[in-house]
């Protein structure tokens, strides 16, 4: 696997970077719920763009698959479903918005810091061949972790069961 | 001009992890909370995938173990909304501020 240029790369990294970050405020910051969802749907597939940066074939396409296929239509249906409870309303945002703000900043504060004076991480080049594909990707899954790919099996069933038991009307009324 | 390393996605993870949090903690809808912890989820798994590019190539654990929480996210996602609708359905609302009947 050959290594892209340095430009080539801040030349696919920075507006992707711009967008996922744009739209992630536009997520948190609209007022219509489902403008906000169409801007969690843009953010993830912004972010499916890093995972091909990062040579990560496979996540990506788990990316695509899972958020915008299956979550994002999750919660468009649950908007759907809760239209006047989501819909037009006066106040979007709750009264501790700068305490919010204030602890959101702390946090990037700690974590720029964590960055920026990151030294113990050696950072080794090149990606391997043939990392991230599905056939690579699988031998691992039937591998080494099948205890957490099996254990993750039980883990979706019985949420799904239980998502089910949770939202069903009970009886015949409604 | 050297290329893109691993502080640049770190940074990036960080930024949107803290976006994430700030919906977390300001939105009154719990749809747009359950959005929030779907951007911060997003921003551990760009730094999963990251630190497995840059640090450890020849490990397989940063791929995988993303691609394991985005499995869990998909189940957060699911019994969170079921709840979202069932509280609906008691409390006629969504808004976190009202659903206060825990709270004697």
């Amino acid at each position: 696997m050959t290594q892209a240029s340095p430009i080539l790369q801040h030349i696919v990294f920075w507006p992707l970077a711009v967008w996922i970050i744009v739209t992630a405020v536009g997520v948190v910051r609209l007022r219509s719920i489902v403008r906000s969802a169409a801007c969690l749907m843009t953010c993830f597939v912004g972010i499916g763009g890093m995972y091909l940066m990062l040579h990560a074939e496979f996540v990506f396409a788990f990316q695509i698959l899972v958020y915008v296929g299956g979550i994002m239509v999750l919660i468009l249906f649950a908007v759907l479903l809760l239209q006047r409870a989501a819909g037009e309303e006066l106040r979007h945002h709750n009264e501790h918005g700068g305490l919010a703000l204030l602890v959101s900043l702390g946090f990037l504060f700690l974590f720029g810091k964590l960055v920026v004076f990151a030294d113990t991480w050696q950072a080794v080049g090149g990606a391997l061949p043939g990392r991230g594909t599905l056939v690579w990707t699988g031998h691992q899954f039937l591998g080494r972790y099948i205890i957490p790919f099996e254990v993750i099996s039980v883990v979706l069933l019985v949420a799904m069961v239980g998502a089910i038991i949770i939202a069903r009307t009970r009886g015949p009324e409604r | 001009m050297s290329g893109i390393g691993l502080h640049h996605f770190l940074g990036l993870a960080a930024l949107l992890f803290c976006i994430g949090l700030y919906a977390v903690l300001s939105r009154r809808n719990a749809i747009g909370i359950l959005m929030g912890i779907e951007l911060m989820l997003n921003a551990s798994n760009i730094n999963l995938v990251a630190f497995a590019r840059f640090v450890r190539p020849e490990e397989p654990q940063g791929q995988i173990f993303a691609l394991f929480v985005m499995g869990l996210a998909a189940a957060e996602a699911a019994v969170g909304l079921a709840i979202v609708l069932a509280v609906y359905r008691t409390v006629k609302s969504i808004n976190v501020d009202e659903i206060s009947v825990l709270k004697w």
